[in-house]
């Protein structure tokens, strides 16, 4: 029956009833994943004593892990409603097959679509040359679906312990959403995915062909607040031939972060903690997740 | 062709020899004669409009409308004017204004998003000829308020929110207290909050969009939409569509005990597909309210009668997540993902008033069939 798997929620939901949150990120070991940029450029060489986190406004003890040693979970997310048809979608095709072309053997790719319909075209794997054949065969149309999308790439997250990226790629506005801004940022907020949304600015005109007045980036303070809850960044491709550098930067940025790891002391176990992350020895901008659930 | 042909012959024969000119001559005579005798032919091999408009009667909806392609724009105004007279002779034959009526709105609806600049098509513009010419010959009646209703929802569905709005306030005072127009007015204003700025519905035009400027309050097209739902509910208190869509608005301008009154007044409805949204909106409600559990149920309420729905998957998955169960929330996007593609009466349901286009359609035709 189609509906087992619903019915089976309804079960878990009521057995939860009014007991708190159990959300958990591995209470054990937390991980931060932070990108330090000088205000343009991501920099490097830095190590664990560069950094200060603080756990609820308590100093933690942190310890780098190393990035090379971390496999990678890619979800590339893409709209293919109407308004991506023609030129765009051939740059948008030719940017994601070259993401997938980038991976290391040990990282895992998906392919998701959506218009008004969210499709899993391939599931999480290392088979980037059967996502590279699915993604040939993509089509376009209909209305965009961007809120339900964002949080469908986060739910396939699960409980793995990999670094997850979400390159989720848009032009457009969302016009066919059932979730709403709030409830998808509440969900990118209790995630450990990172979320890089990649966004074409458009060109404005007057109506009647009068002479273009602005550049405009559809849905953009929910595509930054996307970013900012999970410490990702909004990547803008100032037109069509610029989507496949957009797409480059988010790989070489990803590549580029730090992954801090620390066992919580000092601070209550449960509910929301609020993590923040700071350079000790220098100047720079630090991205990182806002905080995260524990049980 | 000919224009040109004359054109380019006149500077040529100004300039060349004086063989070429006469040969330049021939050219451009033969070229008017062919011309001519080809707009001659097709227009004798053109059935007349009187006969495109019974054809249409006899319901050869396709073939009638193939035959209207074939008249000139420029034309179709004056034999809209002719068939009219002819309809207002002793005894009056208003059936035949009705039937052209049909005809061109039936023209228009098939233009669907391909017109351009889509504001401005010539078949709409006849049909809405003809309805004046209708309503000086009688009182307004169910044909008028069908073609009213018709031609609104279809401008929803290009998004051409104002022409809608326009058309349902010129229904609304012929028919001052008609539930119908009231339900498709409150759509209308409903919908359009989908849109953060309103998008001109012309395609992009060198990979420029068009969009009018500027963000519109939301909020006034939410209590807009509100008070044309309440009215609609005062003369019809049976409406289920509009008791649904009263509570989804609520429930988008926070008041979630008057939505939750009202989708439960909606889920009374026998119609499978309102039903289906009640359970979906009234979920929603549920959630912000704090009732996870019940929201649940009521999603799953709507997944058993149309199981391959996207929006009670992402939104019991979404559930999940926030009753902190990462595993089964991914379970359930899973199973989404399992489901063949279907449309959601959700995504219908965003069109506004247009859902109802084929159904209203079918209304004009069956009126006008011989």
């Amino acid at each position: 029956m189609r509906t087992g798997a619903a019915l089976f929620a309804l079960m878990l939901i009521a057995q939860q009833g009014s007991t708190p949150q159990r959300f958990t990120s591995g209470v054990e070991l937390i991980t931060v994943d932070v990108l330090v940029t000088d205000g343009r450029k991501p920099i490097s060489g830095l190590t664990a004593s560069d950094f200060e986190i603080r756990d609820n406004d308590v100093v933690q003890q942190i310890r780098q892990l190393e990035i090379s040693q971390l496999p990678l979970d890619v979800v590339l997310a893409l709209d293919v409603s109407k308004s991506v048809e023609g030129v765009r979608f051939r740059h948008l095709r030719e940017a994601a097959a070259s993401i997938i072309k980038r991976l290391r053997p040990e990282d895992k790719v998906a392919l998701a679509t959506f218009s008004h319909q969210l499709r899993l075209l391939a599931p999480l794997t290392s088979d980037r040359g059967r996502v590279a054949r699915v993604l040939a065969d993509v089509t376009t149309g209909g209305e965009t679906a961007l809120r339900d999308a964002a949080f469908a790439s986060v739910a396939l997250r699960g409980g793995e312990s990999s670094r997850a990226l979400v390159l989720l790629f848009t032009d457009g506005m969302d016009t066919a959403s059932f979730l709403d801004e709030r409830h998808v940022l509440e969900a990118v907020r209790r995630s450990d995915v990172i979320m890089y949304p990649v966004a074409v600015r458009l060109r404005v005109a007057e109506p009647f062909g009068r002479p273009i007045t602005a550049s405009t980036v559809e849905d953009e303070e929910f595509l930054r607040a996307l970013a900012n809850e999970s410490g990702g960044r909004l990547m803008v491709a100032e037109g069509d031939r610029d989507i496949g550098r957009a797409f480059a930067r988010v790989l070489d940025e990803f590549n580029g972060r730090y992954v801090l790891a620390y066992t919580p002391s000092g601070v209550g176990k449960g509910g929301w903690h609020r993590v923040g992350v700071r350079l000790t020895s220098r100047k720079g901008t630090v991205t990182a997740r806002r905080g995260y659930f524990a049980r | 062709l000919v224009i040109l042909v004359l054109l380019l012959g006149t500077v040529v024969f100004r300039t060349a020899w004086p063989g070429a000119r006469r040969a330049l001559l021939f050219l451009t005579v033969l070229g008017v004669v062919l011309t001519s005798s080809a707009i001659g032919q097709e227009t004798r091999s053109r059935p007349s409009y009187d006969d495109v408009v019974q054809q249409y009667r006899r319901g050869h909806y396709d073939d009638a409308l193939s035959e209207l392609r074939r008249f000139p724009d420029g034309r179709l105004s004056d034999e809209a004017d002719a068939i009219a007279r002819r309809a207002m002779a002793q005894p009056p034959r208003l059936e035949l204004i009705e039937s052209a009526i049909a005809l061109h709105t039936d023209a228009y609806l098939r233009e669907g998003k391909n017109l351009m600049p889509r504001g401005l098509s010539t078949q709409l513009a006849v049909a809405r000829r003809l309805i004046d010419r209708l309503r000086r010959a009688r009182a307004p009646g169910p044909f008028e308020k069908c073609w009213y209703l018709l031609v609104a929802a279809q401008l929803q569905a290009l998004n051409e929110f104002q022409a809608s709005e326009e058309h349902l306030s010129e229904a609304r005072r012929l028919f001052p207290n008609d539930a119908d127009l009231l339900i498709a007015a409150g759509s209308g204003r409903e919908v359009r909050t989908r849109f953060k700025r309103r998008p001109r519905a012309n395609p992009p035009v060198f990979g420029v969009r068009q969009l009018e400027t500027g963000s519109r309050d939301m909020r006034d097209d939410l209590e807009s939409a509100v008070k044309s739902f309440r009215e609609a509910v005062a003369i019809a208190p049976e409406q289920f569509e509009a008791r649904l869509r009263l509570g989804r608005v609520l429930y988008l301008l926070g008041d979630l005990d008057g939505a939750a009154r009202e989708l439960e007044l909606a889920r009374k409805t026998q119609d499978q597909v309102l039903l289906y949204l009640a359970n979906l909106f009234a979920a929603r409600v549920e959630e912000d309210r704090g009732h996870r559990v019940v929201a649940a149920d009521f999603y799953v309420a709507a997944l058993k009668i149309h199981a391959v729905g996207q929006a009670p998957y992402v939104g019991l998955s979404e559930l999940l997540y926030a009753d902190a169960q990462p595993e089964p929330s991914k379970q359930i996007i899973q199973q989404l993902f399992d489901q063949p593609l279907a449309p959601d009466p959700w995504v219908i349901y965003l069109s506004g008033a247009s859902w109802h286009v084929p159904a209203l359609l079918n209304q004009i035709r069956s009126r006008v069939r011989e």
